[in-house]
């Protein structure tokens, strides 16, 4: 089967093979034990925890009630709705951006690369304040279409629109990073053999480049329809106020209405629904993905070719940045801009007037420690996800065994996870001596890492599958163990996506997702704690500096994107 | 599983021992608004040879839930910041443990909403309606002097509210309208709120949505009415960049009622490690000293009668008078259904 569907037969697939001379079976189940136990101990417990507890002591009635409270059936409407539209928006802008990022060299484009993984750490309160001023009434936006005639008030702000709006420029790094990661590492003389073989360029497109992309465009889009079905602050901020998603409704019954076995009622509704749709389109993915010869990074980049490929690459790459980069740059003005005109006062204020209060922060400490979480993130997610993606891939595709298949399901099931409801369930959980980690930092990365997971895992999965079986098989037959075939086979294969994962994790920890549900320490402040406080008083100085916090996290994270990007230049060979 | 445990225990256990320090240690929650100076909090650890560990617990509805999730085995010594919309569900979950201060002598009886002591008042806020001051002089249009006057077709869509559901100064106002207009009659606080739809009210989750996205006198919002604070005028001043202005931008409507008095409060958890200085924090959280830190600190008013106002709170936030208060077993019978019914007139 699997055969079958590689091109070119660049390399037959004996499915299962991977791992053959050292013993499949004790291998991958070694690489199983570590994912397995940190989710079995960080997710399944706590959480298992809160909703036997909430939901144990709920007579069969009481659903009917929580169906009737939580105005259930809408809820589920719209988050599935804008979810589905939110996704299809985002492929259908993030698919020829990664096809253009991950296939032609031009300038600007490791910058471009950047600035489009920036929104994903941005706090949604800032971003929130950058869609107003884009999006609200005499807005950029209001007054281009008010040159077209539209009545002069114009708002998109609390609509639909603008919620899928908010959840494609949160999203549409993913899709570049998965995809392009991908098209990046294609061989094109794949594309090349087709062409020579008479295949018109459509052709070429349709029956080589996208079957090869397919598994990690589904990735992707799995993902990004994962992430704005739980949406959450996108939502309650940019959204109507009559709009809510699951995720929303779970906050709203756990929190503001303390009705918490309501609240674990929606959250084991979520769980199955995203739990669901894990396990399908994982199979899906299985079915599509195949395995081929894989290039080093960037050596099947080519420069635009005449003025079509010219105005592709603008098109695809350029313009998308630059809808990555206005509210950015929305935020970055506003912090220059004081009541008497542009000028450097709110940044003089953040970085050396600090106050008397006792939680006074310097930005400088909470850089620090943004970057230590963040760093403690990473390594935890990359030390937990690549063994698990490693795992996943071991097996054979088309039927996988029974334990593999819930253990990839087990692996994404962070995705479906409230994040609410994880955090109450870690207050249930870890709150005895020596275990009370309730108030511990401890938990910070570990509850980042766990966000970030999934996100790491399906953008290794589809690299580490595309690596021909025969390689780390000829390396264990030639007498390397595999630790050795890890380290000098799959790893340097797989670098670019590595990297990428690691991006992500990195980003994932400096957005501080889900950090409402923990329990903080005023001691380790972070970037966008920093900016939250800020904007919890009045007064422009507040707004000013606020502003100001949330460019610094911008510039942090781009710098630490571009180091991290640095690991592609470690020293790999071709396949 | 107890093998993992174990491991983790000797990842987890250094940091634990490092973190056992020689002095005593008060844990105290609080929600993300708290603040104090650091030479008051200083001169509590030197009085009391202890050390303070502050625990963020998220907004007050949060850390109120972390609360009582924890029951029994709290997380922290003291919670500071129930407010009175949520003192009756806080005391019915039978989470703190009286304690009379003898600092309870110089707080008004008013402020005193749980005969028991679990809870003591620490400070209040005034939740009322700001206006943007050079929206309506700029076009000479005269500012609404009671609620009632949202309703009337000069104010249409000038008006941004926090959803009561998620934002506790959005429930405050809920329950000022509900005081003002009261259940029963041919005119009940259901019908102001239709007629506030009518007028193009505008509903968002927050009060910093509210206030720095959709209020003009706040950031780059249109509305110049928002529901926020009476200490709000006084914060634009003292956090308004250099050079201050000689007023602030925004100003108050209070007259005719329409505000609310959210009075916050703080208790000793049941099951506190440290409960003897849990009650000397409870005496200095009502202290003259950390009363007179409160107002410009967290922007609020303190509770103690002896505590002198800054010299910013007389001149701009004088102590409102003349709010509709509900009491709290009329607030926590009737919480979720006005919320409920709240929804289903401005949002469906």
């Amino acid at each position: 089967m699997d055969s079958d569907r590689t091109p070119l037969g660049a390399s037959g697939t004996v499915s299962g093979a991977v791992n053959g001379r050292w013993g499949r079976f004790s291998g991958s189940i070694a690489l199983a034990l570590i994912p397995v136990a940190f989710l079995g101990i960080f997710l399944l417990v706590p959480l298992c925890h809160v909703l036997f507890r909430f939901l144990s002591a709920t007579p069969a009635g009481g659903f009917a009630a929580m169906v009737w409270n939580t105005d259930l059936p809408n809820v589920l409407l719209f988050t599935a709705g804008q979810a589905l539209l939110s996704t299809l928006f985002t492929l259908l802008l993030g698919v020829p951006v990664a096809y253009v990022l991950g296939g032609y060299r031009f300038p600007g484009r490791t910058f471009i690369l950047a600035v489009i993984g920036i929104p994903f750490v941005m706090p949604t309160v800032v971003v929130g304040s950058a869609f107003v001023a884009l999006l609200g009434p005499g807005g950029i936006l209001g007054r281009i279409v008010a040159l077209l005639g539209a009545p002069e008030d114009f708002s998109l702000l609390r609509s639909l629109p603008a919620v899928i709006l908010s959840n494609v420029f949160y999203d549409l790094s993913i899709v570049v990073k998965v995809v392009g990661g991908m098209r990046e590492r294609m061989d094109p003389r794949l594309r090349e053999a087709a062409l020579t073989l008479g295949a018109t360029r459509p052709a070429a497109f349709i029956r080589v480049t996208l079957p090869l992309l397919a598994p990690s465009i589904a990735a992707a889009g799995l993902l990004t329809f994962s992430f704005s079905f739980t949406a959450f602050a996108t939502v309650l901020i940019l959204g109507g106020p009559g709009m809510s998603t699951l995720e929303t409704e779970i906050y709203r019954q756990a929190v503001n209405l303390l009705d918490f076995p309501a609240a674990a009622f929606l959250s084991l509704i979520q769980l199955v629904l995203v739990g669901s749709i894990l396990a399908l389109s994982a199979a899906a993915e299985r079915r599509m993905s195949v395995s081929m010869k894989t290039l080093t990074a960037g050596r099947g980049l080519r420069r635009p070719a005449g003025g079509g490929e010219r105005l592709l690459v603008f098109l695809f790459a350029v313009l998308p940045a630059f809808f990555s980069t206005v509210p950015l740059l929305v935020l970055a003005m506003e912090s220059l801009r004081t009541p008497t005109g542009l000028g450097l006062r709110y940044w003089r204020m953040l970085l050396f007037e600090a106050g008397d209060s006792l939680f006074a922060v310097s930005p400088m400490a909470a850089i620090g420690n943004s970057i230590l979480f963040a760093a403690a993130a990473l390594l935890l997610c990359l030390s937990v996800g690549l063994p698990a993606a490693a795992y996943l891939a071991s097996g054979r595709r088309s039927s996988p065994s029974r334990p593999a298949a819930a253990a990839e399901v087990l692996f994404l099931l962070p995705l479906g996870v409230s994040a609410v409801t994880l955090g109450f369930g870690f207050l249930l959980t870890f709150n005895r001596p020596p275990f009370d980690l309730r108030a511990s930092p401890f938990l910070i990365p570990v509850a980042h890492a766990l966000a970030a997971l999934p996100l790491t895992i399906r953008t290794l999965l589809p690299a580490f599958r595309a690596i021909p079986p025969r390689l780390p098989e000829a390396a264990s037959t030639l007498g390397a163990g595999p630790s050795g075939v890890a380290m000098r086979i799959t790893l340097p294969l797989a670098l670019p996506s590595v990297a990428a994962a690691a991006g992500f994790s990195f980003a994932v920890s400096l957005g501080e997702f889900s950090a409402t549900s923990l329990l903080s320490r005023p001691e380790f402040p972070t970037l966008p704690i920093l900016v939250y406080q800020f904007l919890t008083l009045p007064g422009d100085a507040n707004r000013g500096r606020a502003m100001a916090a949330s460019t610094l996290l911008m510039v942090v994270c781009g710098i630490g994107f571009a180091a991290i990007d640095r690991l592609r230049l470690l020293p790999e060979r071709d396949a | 599983m107890r093998i993992r445990f174990f491991l983790l225990a000797a990842a987890v256990l250094p940091l634990q021992a490092f973190a056992a320090p020689q002095p005593p240690v008060l844990r105290v929650m609080t929600h993300d608004s708290f603040s104090v100076s650091k030479a008051v909090a200083e001169r509590f650890e030197t009085l009391h040879q202890a050390k303070l560990q502050f625990i963020r617990g998220g907004d007050a509805a949060e850390a109120l839930a972390k609360a009582i999730l924890s029951k029994g085995n709290p997380p922290a010594d003291v919670l500071f910041g129930v407010d009175n919309t949520f003192l009756g569900r806080a005391l019915a979950a039978d989470i703190f443990q009286p304690y009379a201060s003898p600092r309870l002598a110089e707080i008004p009886d008013e402020l005193k909403l749980d005969p028991q002591n679990r809870l003591v008042p620490v400070d209040y806020g005034m939740v009322c309606l700001n206006y943007d001051k050079k929206w309506f002089a700029s076009r000479s249009r005269p500012v609404p002097a009671a609620l009632e006057d949202l309703a009337k077709p000069e104010f249409k869509g000038l008006l941004v509210v926090e959803n009561p559901s998620t934002s506790s100064p959005g429930l405050a106002f809920l329950l000022a309208t509900v005081a003002r207009f009261g259940e029963s009659g041919s005119y009940t606080w259901k019908d102001y709120w239709k007629a506030l739809r009518g007028n193009g009210v505008l509903a968002v989750s927050g009060w910093s949505e509210a206030y720095y996205g959709e209020f003009s006198g706040g950031g780059k919002g249109r509305r110049p009415l928002v529901v926020s604070y009476a200490t709000s005028p006084a914060a634009e001043i003292h956090y308004a960049s250099d050079p201050k202005p000689k007023e602030p931008s925004t100003g108050n409507i209070l007259e005719a009622a329409g505000s609310f008095r959210q009075i916050e409060f703080a208790g000793i958890l049941r099951g506190a490690r440290e409960p003897e200085l849990a009650a000397r924090f409870i005496d200095f959280l009502l202290d003259r000293e950390f009363q007179e830190d409160i107002p410009l600190q967290m922007f609020v008013y303190p509770a103690n009668r002896t505590a002198a106002l800054p010299e910013l709170f007389t001149r701009f936030a004088s102590v409102p008078s003349g709010t509709e208060d509900l009491d709290s077993a009329r607030i926590d019978a009737g919480r979720e259904e006005w919320i409920r019914e709240w929804i289903r007139i401005v949002l469906r």
